[in-house]
């Protein structure tokens, strides 16, 4: 990992703090400890006991060089790479079942800008609630077209199946957990 | 490496296996004792765990150098968590000192190379056997609590995958009725530790042999609780903000435990979890199980439980069950109705 | 002072370790050695890895001697030092054929192909002491046996027969048309086939290690053959012995019991052909029992035993819980989840032990309620008496 400027204890130990942090509360936007977050990430989660889907020849090639590197299809991969939006393609994701839910699919997105209880954002404005929110939380993705919002909400929305959602942008993050109900605004 | 190599590095128990590291330095043994590998299975089950609240994760749990039963999920989670900006706070039944206490932080301060304290206000992270602090946790700390028994349903089925099929039908209609039959031949519920919650209004949820008294601090807390079973390969969690509510009827509230206007006999406090000691005279005292906040209400008795917050919160009702219970966590504690005077 | 805590720093730990290290070396003899733990108490050493799941005589002996002789203490020093060991590769699967056999003996038939070798046994002798054993002279009484330079010969393996003619139930069958347990059947989100619970895809080649990930229930078959080969021998053995007791239908006939060096090969990583990298001293045993699942192609039913060492007692348990267990049942030995839930030795021994940790917390929990308990029945009691006093006036 040290090829893609991630410390493999150090770095990761940190980052996996970011995404208990942002997992816990969230919609709430956190750096990460290396750039681009969603390499932080991969690095982090990814070896070959998870499969994994990537178009991004980077990371694929960082992981792989590890041995660390279980391909997979989109739908059935248990960690997603989305460097760009998946058109809707997010509600075919593994959901995991009823008695094993947390065999759904974690799905990181690369976004441009996140921005934090945004009131007038022109980016697509999701509100959260749920476990993790005092009350409600806003957060603006930008990069994250409406449309795709409201598929993850779809994708999301058989609770407890259902899939993670990591949105990350060059040096941060903040996650959609599968128990928040999220608004599209 | 070969059999020879290998004999004289084999940890045989925390103790020796900090000496290998004192001579070799961290050389020997991966920031934090566990193997990268290791701490990505684990740290994969804990953010699912926190996403889906309540519910228990599987996870491929190693063997540590501390047997099962004694918290090796426990280390697992925070060893996966900790670096060397903590600062880690570990206690057993609400000791600091204990000894299996003591134990697993040498681990932590000689493998992970973090700074520890008895504080609570001063971790970052803690992990407790049974208890939660009696001081009030903020968002920027982590509880991990060491879990024996994962499942609030072992009580009415040993089958673990006939729970796991109730789990995900939403379907504890066994539990309820088995409290029914408590207090149909007593009277009472009479589950004491171990207190099955309701957490998001969606999954049964066992929260570890805590006492009663701590169970409504789970209960959109500030902090998140992380559940960690080594020997049951499982982990769970309860992010801040979440709803837990522990099981109960209408007209059978659920009760904390009460010490009949008892205060602790070091610092006097009448609002903190008190455990019986039998003196040699035949005497029954109370002190304090949380021995490092009963040090701070010593030195000053009007110690708040959230001194170090803004939010004057509350954590815990009075221990006299005549005073009624006025914390902003319902239920109400002391509706029971014991049939005589207090 | 009555029940307090264990309270100390690290002080008290290092005291009492010192005591128990006291109790190995306090006495007038010499330090036993691991080479003489290694040679003189194999089978105790063998027993530490069978349940510690890591085969290492050196290191085994090591901690034989380091936990006093006690099998589960050592097999637990085993299992954590495995922890720590990392992982590079897998071998192909070994072939028992290739075993060079020392001992083999098939209850099965009279006679068989290659012979009943009764190899180094004491199966058939009296269980007298030997006193003589007090001044031992290390004498070999093999001596001068005249012993050719052959190798052990490679067996075929009794079962094979079986299976030439078709009596033997495979299986690998079951896989094709195993039921989901799950009554989640009726959820309709697309490509959810989660049947094994095994969280791996189905195409993966790679054996499940119970090691590297949870079992869920129901389990795959390689997965309770890992826990029955790691689990704790008294436990194998008492649950073995529960289906012959009455508990269940498996009363097996063993097709053999073989002992003997198994080659372990790798794929090398430059050249790829199969090289061998070293042997393992195992015991393998099958067996066919006669209890038919479909009566218009009855099979014999079918069990696999496989362990480190020489701990016979232990590979045909394991046989007979493989095969109960594919059987299913009511009874304890049947019951898949409940046989790999009790039979690992590191669990239970952990879990049994932790009772000496502090409790007084949850003991106070629990005073409260039966204390409350007793109130309300004296209240109700005092009510009945104060109902019928004014009854009477």
């Amino acid at each position: 990992m040290r090829a893609i400027g991630v410390d493999p204890v150090a770095d990761t130990q940190q980052c996996f703090r970011t995404l208990v942090a942002a997992m816990s509360r969230p919609g709430t936007v956190h750096e990460t400890p290396t750039s681009p977050a969603d390499h932080a990430v991969l690095a982090t989660l990814v070896d070959h006991e998870v499969s994994c889907y990537t178009t991004d020849e980077t990371i694929k090639t960082a992981l792989a060089n590890e041995g660390r590197l279980t391909e997979a299809s989109m739908t059935a991969a248990d960690i997603v790479h989305a460097t760009t939006p998946t058109d809707g393609a997010v509600e075919t994701l593994r959901s995991g079942s009823l008695t094993e839910p947390s065999e759904g699919a974690t799905i990181v997105y690369r976004v441009t800008e996140l921005i934090p209880e945004s009131a007038n954002s022109s980016a697509t404005t999701l509100s959260l609630s749920g476990p993790g929110i005092k009350d409600t939380r806003t957060l603006a993705v930008e990069g994250l077209p409406a449309s795709e919002a409201t598929s993850i909400s779809r994708a999301q929305s058989e609770y407890p199946q259902g899939v993670d959602v990591i949105v990350a942008t060059e040096t941060a993050l903040a996650a959609l957990p599968r128990s928040v109900e999220l608004e599209v605004q | 490496m070969t059999d020879r190599q290998a004999a004289s590095s084999t940890p045989d128990s925390v103790d020796a296996l900090l000496d290998g590291v004192d001579a070799d330095g961290l050389a020997g043994y991966n920031y934090a004792y566990l193997d990268e590998h290791t701490k990505r299975e684990v740290r994969r089950s804990i953010l699912k765990s926190i996403a889906i609240p309540g519910h228990q994760v599987p996870f491929a749990s190693r063997e540590m150098p501390l047997a099962r039963g004694w918290g090796t999920g426990g280390i697992q989670a925070s060893l996966s968590l900790l670096g060397p900006d903590d600062t880690f706070k570990v206690i057993d039944q609400g000791s600091d000192e204990s000894v299996n206490a003591a134990n697993i932080r040498r681990l932590a301060t000689t493998t992970a190379d973090v700074a520890t304290t008895s504080d609570a206000t001063e971790a970052s992270i803690i992990q407790t056997r049974h208890r939660i602090p009696e001081e009030v946790l903020s968002d920027d700390q982590i509880l991990v609590l060491q879990v024996p028994i994962t499942d609030a349903l072992r009580r009415v089925d040993g089958s673990d995958s006939a729970n796991r099929r109730r789990h995900a039908h939403k379907n504890y209609s066994k539990m309820w009725v088995a409290l029914y039959e408590n207090i149909v031949e007593y009277g009472e519920i009479k589950l004491s530790a171990r207190y099955p919650v309701m957490v998001a209004d969606r999954y049964l949820m066992d929260p570890s042999p805590i006492p009663r008294w701590d169970v409504p601090k789970l209960d959109d807390a500030d902090n998140l609780f992380l559940f960690a079973a080594g020997r049951e390969a499982r982990m769970y969690a309860v992010p801040p903000h979440t709803s837990v509510t522990p099981l109960a009827f209408e007209d059978r509230e659920f009760q904390v435990e009460r010490f009949d206007a008892a205060a602790c006999r070091h610092c006097d406090s009448t609002d903190t979890f008190l455990t019986e000691v039998e003196t040699d005279d035949g005497e029954r005292v109370f002190a304090c199980n949380d021995t490092a906040f009963c040090e701070k209400r010593a030195a000053n008795p009007e110690l708040a439980k959230a001194h170090h917050h803004d939010d004057p919160k509350a954590w815990g009702p009075p221990t006299d069950p005549a005073v009624p219970y006025g914390g902003d966590t319902p239920p109400s504690t002391n509706g029971a109705d014991l049939g005589g005077d207090d | 002072m009555g029940y307090v805590a264990v309270e100390a720093g690290e002080e008290v730990i290092k005291r009492a370790e010192e005591l128990f290290e006291k109790q190995r070396v306090d006495g007038d003899t010499e330090p036993i050695s691991v080479e003489q733990v290694d040679e003189q108490l194999s089978r105790l050493t063998a027993q530490a890895m069978s349940e510690g799941g890591v085969y290492a005589p050196r290191l085994a002996a090591l901690a034989v001697k380091q936990a006093q002789g006690d099998t589960a203490e050592a097999a637990f020093l085993l299992r954590a030092y495995r922890s720590t060991l990392e992982r590079w590769d897998e071998t192909p699967p070994a072939d028992p054929a290739t075993m060079e056999a020392t001992r083999r003996v098939s209850p099965a038939y009279k006679d068989v192909p290659g012979g009943q070798i009764l190899g180094a046994t004491k199966d058939y002798t009296q269980r007298l002491l030997d006193f003589e054993l007090t001044d031992d002279t290390a004498a070999d009484p093999t001596a001068d046996w005249d012993i050719d330079g052959e190798k052990p010969p490679n067996l075929q393996n009794v079962l094979e027969v079986l299976r030439d003619e078709g009596l033997v139930h495979e299986p690998e069958d079951d896989a094709a048309d195993t039921a989901t347990e799950d009554d989640d059947t009726a959820d309709t989100v697309p490509g959810d086939d989660d049947t094994a619970g095994t969280g791996t895809g189905n195409n993966d080649p790679s054996p499940f290690d119970t090691t590297r990930e949870p079992i869920t229930f129901p389990a795959p078959r390689p997965a309770i053959l890992q826990e029955l080969a790691r689990g704790e021998t008294g436990a194998v053995t008492a649950l073995g012995y529960s289906e012959l007791r009455g508990y269940g239908q498996v009363h097996p006939t063993l097709g053999e019991v073989r002992t003997g060096n198994l080659p372990v090969t790798i794929e090398h990583p430059y050249t790829g052909d199969e090289v061998q990298v070293t042997s393992t001293e195992v015991t393998e045993t099958e067996c066919v029992v006669p209890v038919y699942e479909k009566a218009d192609d009855a099979q014999f039913a079918f069990g696999y035993g496989l362990v480190y060492g020489r701990t016979e007692r232990k590979a045909i348990g394991m046989s007979i819980l493989d095969a109960a267990i594919q059987l299913d049942g009511d009874e304890p030995a049947q019951n898949a989840e409940f046989v790999i839930d009790i039979v690992d030795g590191i669990d239970s021994f952990g879990f049994i032990e932790h009772l000496k940790l502090p409790h007084y917390v949850t003991f106070q929990s629990i005073l409260d309620r039966i204390r409350a308990i007793r109130d309300r029945a004296a209240a109700a009691t005092g009510d009945e008496e104060h109902a019928a006093v004014t009854a009477d006036d």
